[in-house]
């Protein structure tokens, strides 16, 4: 009846927009239109359980509800697994059984408003006044109450079933600062960032995206910290994002950033409350997805990557350096391998002689030149790698004896690989790791193989090269409309003391700039007083 | 909201413009004037440089008065405005071949440069490609990504010189700097010949950048150029002290990139030894702007001549002009010595100097000015718009629309 429908709907379109709509509908599984309801009860559970093409997990339990002149037909129906049947029972079921309706059969919606003010025990009851919304009721875990003779129908709220505990989260741990982790509940996950943000201005936005999947999204920041051009722009980028589903907060990512053609990630995502709190306070937007941990926040900027939660939790010179040491590694995982290859291949004038004498030593016998010996061992960590985190963790230890004796030990042995190749490309590994963020990693590992065929060819000059191509490419980036590279170009002198840097908390006094519109002051405390106070004997 | 939306337009700051300026300046100016300075100044070189700074700064007040009375317009249009329409293309097109050569110039003194020092075994043609690849790429991505780049590339070269310079101090011999004056001021003002021409009379390229300083930053613009123009006169001032100081005059002299050589002798306890592919990185990259400064005013320019919608389609071809014309503009490197030394100052003079002065003269007399307007930009909405419109939006939706199908509405 659904597909009926949508043929009716002429529209002009062009051909090949017709083909498509045609092919479309032919794959969909189940359009859902605003369509009302059918006014008998039974019509109603018959229609919905063909749809559903009778899927057994769909419960409709009947009742016949005593009533005023007679017995009214009710029908319950949820999803098993979705419901909390437990508090279903309870709230919903018990209820209407004990007590006799005041109206009767013939006036049904005057039965509705009793069942909806009176007798119902939940939180949240809606009415769902088409097929649309009693569907999406249905799956997100509300028991429908449906009358005989009436054509709207109740989705009372008692989501219920198997959901992971809120615990630590695996991709960031913190040695001090709070050990909880989002959770794949959307509903979870909004309030654990309620607990750490206890004001009324932090605003959420709800928006239901993907056709078949429906997935909940929600959009949170502060009102009055978050730019509502760049909140505009989000929405317009959410509400046209046209997909049959939502799996991970990853496709929306993909799908509403400003460029695609990059390595780099222009949306940061994280899976600590403490990291999201921070940062909606800075002025930024959080989108959370339903059914992943993953939390996004716009806009980026490409230092957040480098950026732990527990720079905030340890001293500030600490962290400080730590965040030095974090961006050094990641230049040093982009450039080694193909600086070691351009300085022995190109520039061997620049290694102090007794330490080019050693190294020719070394690689005396190898049968390779030293770029091949380099792609070929980085090649071979990547695979080993690869191997390793897709591989159950007794196999995992497994690969990694056989990858440490085989390629590390038995290669430089047989004279295959010299030594100093296989030091760079461990060293390079570990410095991978030392990024907070997985996905910024990714972009140096890719990126790692474009410097090592650029200084297999033209040494320095070939490094140099790419690196412009890189600086041209990360100016030029975006996200959500805010330059990627921001605060140091465009320039906001400003929002340097929480960059590379962590100034200690006392003089981060203001939001950043770029981010934050007005309400600029963050913490408004004169330190000068602070720093005259005689010290407490 | 107004954060986001001063961020989002097509426009560059004017601290923006005076880093892209600084590094235009030192471009290849810092890695051969030097030599020419030192060969005619002998140990008063570093003088000539330091006279060099205010002369600098006078010949931007030059563009710069041009540019406020031509507000939001470049070269090329207010020469339209002032000569009418063919008089003023005319001109415009002397200006689209200085810039061309200009740039022929510039790749042709970096595959020089990159040839003789790090790959002398590479040909000269790829060397030319893969760095105009580079500047392909900045050119088409844009005025404010270059500008961005430019910012970043900034600090990266001021913390490279700055350490070279430390690591150059145990050798300095200031012995090299007598006798001081010996025959009296003339040489030193002597020493200025190629200066004028090379980096001072291209600075010129900067009459096309102007019209994109946003608004609130045009009030600045005299204030930040005057600091780049400082930085540009203590850097050179610098640079020379120290090739002075660490080579002396002769081996300065004879070096054609002397500043290069200077950095081979950098010895710290025999572990840093021969870092000068550091030196040669860093003027990759300034060179990298200079170049992509002159071949973005060439494109630019031209398309205003012939009043085309975007100035992207002309990338290609003037890449094709600029690769083979820096191959053909010097025979050897004792022809381009020359040819910088003798004819390169006045002919740049002229075209960059005396005609904008004439330019000026003649819109005083003629009283001719354009009002500021206000809101949209001439040359914003020509040229940069097609880019980057202030968010992926549309180019997001469409992006959407082939992830998921029609949409059903």
């Amino acid at each position: 009846m659904f597909s009926d429908y949508m043929l009716s709907r002429g529209r002009k379109k062009t051909k090949k927009q017709e083909d498509r709509e045609k092919e479309l509908q032919q794959n969909q599984l189940g359009e859902y239109e605003q369509e009302p309801l059918l006014p008998v009860l039974a019509d109603n559970i018959k229609l919905l359980q063909s749809e559903m093409g009778n899927s057994n997990d769909i419960v409709v339990r009947e009742l016949a509800l005593e009533g005023e002149g007679g017995f009214i037909k009710v029908a319950i129906i949820y999803v098993q697994g979705l419901v909390d049947e437990f508090r279903m029972n309870e709230s919903i079921i018990q209820p209407m059984q004990s007590v006799p309706f005041q109206a009767g059969p013939d006036d049904p919606s005057r039965v509705q408003d009793e069942l909806k003010n009176k007798i119902v025990a939940a939180g949240r009851v809606e009415e769902a006044k088409d097929w649309k919304k009693l569907f999406e009721g249905l799956f997100l875990g509300n028991a429908l109450i449906l009358l005989d003779g009436c054509n709207t129908a109740l989705a009372s709220s008692c989501v219920g079933g198997e959901r992971r505990a809120v615990e630590e989260p695996k991709t960031e741990t913190a040695i001090r600062g709070p050990r909880e982790g989002f959770v794949e509940a959307l509903r979870v996950n909004t309030a654990l960032i309620r607990r750490k943000i206890r004001s009324p201005k932090l605003w959420m936005e709800q928006k239901t995206i993907g056709r078949e999947t429906q997935t909940p999204v929600c959009i949170m920041y502060m009102k009055g910290l978050a730019s509502e051009d760049t909140l505009q722009d989000l929405r317009d980028r959410l509400d046209a994002i046209d997909i049959d589903g939502i799996l991970e907060s990853s496709y929306i990512e993909e799908l509403i950033a400003d460029q695609k053609w990059t390595p780099f990630p222009t949306i940061l995502n994280n899976e600590r409350p403490d990291v999201i709190a921070s940062n909606l306070l800075e002025g930024r937007i959080a989108i959370l997805v339903d059914g992943t941990p993953f939390v996004l926040i716009v806009p980026t900027e490409l230092n957040m990557f480098f950026q732990a939660a527990e720079d905030y939790y340890q001293r500030f010179d600490v962290a400080t350096f730590l965040r030095l040491l974090r961006f050094f590694s990641y230049v040093l995982a982009l450039v080694m391998p193909s600086v070691y290859v351009a300085v022995v291949g190109y520039h061997q004038e620049m290694i102090p002689t007794p330490l080019l004498l050693k190294l020719v030593a070394q690689r005396e016998g190898v049968p390779f030149p030293v770029y091949l010996e380099a792609f070929i061992m980085e090649l071979v960590f990547e695979i080993l790698r690869e191997a390793v985190v897709r591989m159950p963790t007794i196999v995992g230890n497994a690969i990694s004896i056989v990858g440490g004796m085989v390629i590390g030990q038995s290669v430089v042995e047989a004279g295959i690989v010299s030594p100093p190749v296989v030091i760079v490309v461990a060293f390079t590994a570990i410095t991978s790791f030392v990024s907070p963020t997985y996905n910024l990693g990714i972009a140096a590992r890719l990126l790692r193989f474009l410097l090592l065929i650029a200084a297999s060819t033209l040494g320095f000059y070939g490094i140099s090269i790419v690196l412009l191509l890189l600086l041209l490419h990360l100016s030029n980036l975006r996200s959500l409309g805010m330059p990627y590279m921001k605060p140091f170009s465009p320039m906001f002198r400003k929002d340097w003391k929480d960059t590379l840097l962590r100034a200690p908390m006392w003089m981060m006094r203001e939001r950043p700039q770029a981010i934050a519109v007005d309400n600029l002051v963050r913490a408004d405390m004169d330190t000068k007083e602070l720093e005259g106070q005689e010290p407490v004997q | 909201m107004n954060g986001s939306k001063k961020l989002n337009n097509q426009f560059i700051g004017a601290s923006q413009l005076s880093k892209m300026l600084f590094l235009f300046a030192l471009g290849t100016a810092g890695l051969m004037v030097p030599t020419f300075v030192v060969a005619i100044a002998k140990q008063d070189a570093w003088i000539s440089m330091a006279i060099a700074g205010p002369l600098n700064y006078i010949v931007l007040l030059l563009y710069l008065a041009l540019a406020e009375r031509f507000p939001g317009l470049t070269l090329a249009q207010y020469a339209e405005k002032l000569l009418g329409t063919w008089l003023g293309k005319a001109l415009t097109l002397v200006y689209v071949c200085f810039f061309l050569l200009l740039s022929a110039l510039v790749l042709r003194n970096i595959v020089d440069f990159l040839g003789l020092s790090v790959l002398p075994g590479t040909p000269n043609w790829v060397i030319a490609f893969t760095f105009m690849l580079v500047i392909v790429y900045g050119a088409y991505l844009g005025i404010e990504t270059i500008a961005r780049s430019g910012e970043l590339l900034f600090g990266w070269t001021v913390l490279v010189i700055f350490i070279i310079m430390l690591l150059l101090t145990n050798q300095f011999e200031p012995k090299n700097f007598e006798p001081f004056v010996y025959e009296g001021w003339t040489r030193p003002f002597k020493g200025l010949y190629p200066i004028l021409g090379f980096p001072l009379g291209e600075f010129v390229v900067m009459s096309a950048f102007f019209p994109f300083v946003k608004q609130a930053d045009v009030g600045k613009l005299r204030k930040h150029l005057k600091l780049a123009a400082m930085f540009v006169g203590i850097f050179s001032v610098g640079i020379s002290v120290l090739l002075l100081g660490v080579l002396g005059v002769d081996e300065t002299r004879r070096s054609p990139f002397s500043i290069f050589d200077m950095a081979k002798t950098i010895n710290v306890e025999d572990v840093i030894v021969r870092v000068e592919v550091t030196v040669a990185i860093v003027w990759v990259s300034t060179v990298f702007m200079k170049l992509m400064m002159s071949f973005y005013g060439a494109t630019l320019l031209a398309a205003q001549m012939l009043n085309l919608k975007s100035y992207r389609p002309l990338i290609v071809p003037f890449t094709f002009v600029v690769v083979p014309l820096s191959i053909a503009v010097y025979r050897n490197s004792a022809h381009a010595e020359y040819f910088a030394m003798q004819i390169w100052t006045p002919f740049s003079l002229t075209i960059g100097v005396a005609i904008p002065m004439l330019l000026l003269l003649f819109a005083f007399i003629t009283g001719k000015r354009t009002a500021r307007s206000k809101g949209d930009m001439p040359v914003k909405a020509s040229y940069e718009a097609p880019n980057d419109s202030p968010s992926g939006g549309k180019a997001q939706q469409s992006g959407a629309g082939q992830a998921g199908g029609a949409t059903p509405s």
